[in-house]
């Protein structure tokens, strides 16, 4: 699902070239469940951003992703590459104010594969599935911090993607709740044969994916 | 869910900063409607309201124009006086028969009732007279809603005239002085046809009486009223939309009989030929009788003939230039508020940014972005140009009879135009180019920048 060799992005700060990630080599099969664990400003998110087509790397000998060579992609078409095969959830869940979950969720499908009836009919099958059927029609300031996570979610999985990355996904809340809604993320993954790479820094959500990697050991492996 | 939802809702999030740079567009576009609907309403009564006129004799003093609109259009005052044998001879002369006569009424001006002019005429005014062609083509006359008009014929104007001419001839022979010692009048005479308007607008009815004033109606204070001649409301005129509504008609003989009123003047000849009169209303059957008349008139001395449909094309002419200078101050205002669309979406883009990074990191495009944001300006011109029509004929509702008592043009407030239509359409032009800038800006949100906390 995911290949890259020799991979660094490096920001300009003045007259100093900063490193922000560097990874030698990540290899990680489709369907599988990722944890990457490491220090704050190790670069976590910039590898995600870059599996993502968000950013570009400075530097990269191999980035491919569901077996597209994005390094090769014009930034329109990593776009239209991540709305339909990308799913994200961010550590602030990042729902729009003005839409309800339903259309949240539906707003993933609208920059993806497109929103029609079948997207529709399956953004309130997976609301209903976390338990948000009563909340469809409720804005995200009318929502508890984790239903707005599960609304999150929802809209990360709503175009069917083979791979979803997911940074820092249980943002402030408590493990407990937190926990639940990470194993339903996996669930409907794995149903799906979908691909999670996870940042974290929690060690029991990391004890809950298939492998664990620290950015530090990619970084060794350069 | 589409690009249009996600406009309207964005929209509807800043609904404060929406309303109002909606409706600063939509007071500019009300402005260039309500231009608009004015300067047609002015063409359109100045045109239609000319008809049944073919051409006004009047006196040599005085301009065609002011001729004109004192005689159609009541306003202004009288330029002066023209003598009945100018009259006589449209009635009776080879000039009639050349042009072939359809009428040739008189008028006599110069009081008032509530400050609603009050004209002398003939009942060829209501019997004769024609405004135009209906949509049938048939001729629409001076209809009646109410009552029955008075009677006062072109022959018995003609014989009141003699007396007035044979009791000038004997007061001059008594070396006395001018009096106004008429035989009483027939009690039938003393009445009146008033306009739709001046019934409204004064509260009169049939059996209701006026009493004319002796001169305009803002002299009213010092003018002297003619109590003596005080008349009966015997008809109203049903609503023309034009000068007519605000006219009151009476009986040549009442208006000529009272005091002041010197129908002969003094040193004139004790003649019918010298009996004053403002002006003779004319219409013809001959192409162009207009041109003919204003030929025939044009080197004599005593009276002088004017094409309302000329005049009054020549006057839309001046008043074409005079309304460009208030046409580019409209116009001004209406891109000075497309200015404000910008601006507003323009200073929204900053605190957007995190809002746009979310959606261009599910896969939103730059272009779709782009056009998110242009929508919105598009929106926001859409709806302000349609509130701004919709203010025009609202204030026009409610404003028509202070216009109608300014300008004497009255504004029919359900005079939606085709042009409005540009208007709205001309109005998102301006709105989606107001959002070029913002949008633009928009698209070229950086996503990862924007988008929040980094591991």
């Amino acid at each position: 699902m995911i290949e890259i060799e020799q991979l660094a992005k490096t920001y300009r700060r003045g007259d100093q070239l900063v490193t922000a990630c560097t990874v030698g080599h990540l290899s990680i099969g489709r369907g599988e469940q990722v944890a990457l664990l490491g220090q704050s400003g190790l670069g976590k998110t910039t590898l995600l951003n870059m599996i993502a087509g968000i950013v570009r790397p400075s530097q990269v000998r191999k980035l491919l992703v569901a077996d597209q060579d994005l390094t090769a992609m014009s930034e329109s078409a990593r776009d239209r590459f991540r709305g339909r095969h990308v799913g994200i959830v961010f550590q602030t869940f990042n729902l729009l104010m003005p839409f309800d979950s339903l259309e949240n969720v539906m707003l993933g499908a609208l920059f993806g594969q497109g929103s029609n009836q079948h997207t529709r009919e399956r953004a309130e099958e997976l609301l209903r599935r976390v338990g948000l059927a009563d909340r469809m029609h409720h804005l995200p300031g009318e929502l508890s911090v984790g239903q707005v996570q599960r609304v999150a979610m929802c809209r990360a999985l709503i175009n069917e993607p083979q791979l979803i990355l997911a940074d820092e996904p249980l943002g402030n809340q408590d493990r407990k709740t937190g926990g639940e809604v990470l194993r339903l993320l996996l669930e409907i993954a794995g149903e799906e044969d979908c691909t999670v790479v996870m940042v974290t820094h929690d060690p029991e959500s990391a004890a809950m994916m298939q492998r664990q990697i620290d950015l530090a050991d990619l970084r060794q492996a350069s | 869910m589409n690009l249009f939802r996600v406009s309207l809702r964005n929209l509807r999030l800043r609904l404060l900063s929406t309303s109002l740079t909606t409706l600063s567009i939509a007071v500019g576009a009300g402005m260039v409607a309500a231009l608009w609907l004015l300067i047609a309403e002015t063409e359109k009564r100045y045109t239609t309201n000319t008809q049944g006129y073919r051409a006004i004799i009047g006196p040599k003093e005085g301009s065609p124009l002011s001729l004109v609109l004192s005689t159609v259009f009541n306003l202004g005052i009288e330029p002066g006086v023209v003598p009945l044998s100018v009259y006589k001879e449209l009635h009776e002369g080879d000039l009639a028969r050349r042009l072939g006569l359809v009428y040739a009424i008189p008028q006599a001006r110069g009081d008032t009732f509530g400050g609603f002019p009050i004209i002398g005429t003939t009942s060829e005014m209501f019997t004769e007279f024609r405004r135009g062609k209906d949509e049938f083509g048939e001729y629409r006359m001076l209809d009646l809603a109410e009552g029955e008009a008075w009677t006062f014929d072109h022959a018995e104007f003609l014989a009141f005239a003699e007396h007035l001419a044979e009791h000038a001839a004997e007061v001059a022979a008594d070396g006395g002085e001018h009096n106004h010692e008429h035989e009483p009048l027939p009690d039938e005479h003393m009445a009146a046809v008033i306009g739709s308007a001046v019934a409204d607008r004064l509260g009169l009815e049939l059996g209701s009486e006026i009493v004319p004033v002796h001169g305009r109606a803002d002299e009213a204070v010092v003018a002297h009223k003619h109590e003596d001649s005080a008349c009966r409301v015997v008809a109203i005129m049903a609503e023309t939309g034009g000068p007519l509504d605000r006219s009151i008609f009476i009986p040549m003989d009442v208006f000529m009989s009272m005091d002041k009123h010197d129908a002969i003047r003094p040193g004139q000849d004790a003649a019918s030929d010298s009996v004053l009169i403002s002006a003779i209303i004319v219409e013809a059957r001959a192409r162009l009788a207009e041109f003919h008349l204003r030929n025939a008139f044009q080197t004599r001395t005593d009276a002088q003939a004017a094409s309302p449909s000329i005049e009054m094309r020549q006057l839309l002419e001046m008043v074409g230039d005079a309304t460009m200078v208030l046409r580019v101050t409209v116009y001004l205002v209406l891109f000075v508020a497309g200015i404000s669309v910008m601006v507003a979406l323009y200073n929204t883009m900053n605190e957007r940014r995190r809002e746009i990074a979310i959606m261009r990191s599910l896969g939103a495009r730059r272009h779709q972005i782009l056009r998110i944001i242009l929508q919105e300006a598009l929106l926001i011109a859409f709806l302000g140009g349609g509130l701004g029509v919709l203010l025009c004929h609202v204030s026009a509702y409610f404003f028509a009879p202070l216009v109608s008592d300014i300008s004497g043009v009255m504004v029919d407030w359900r005079a939606f135009s085709v042009d409005e239509l540009w208007l709205i359409l001309g109005t998102c032009v301006l709105g989606g180019f107001a959002g070029i800038l913002p949008a633009i800006k928009g698209s070229l949100v950086e996503v990862a920048d924007n988008l929040g906390p980094v591991s």
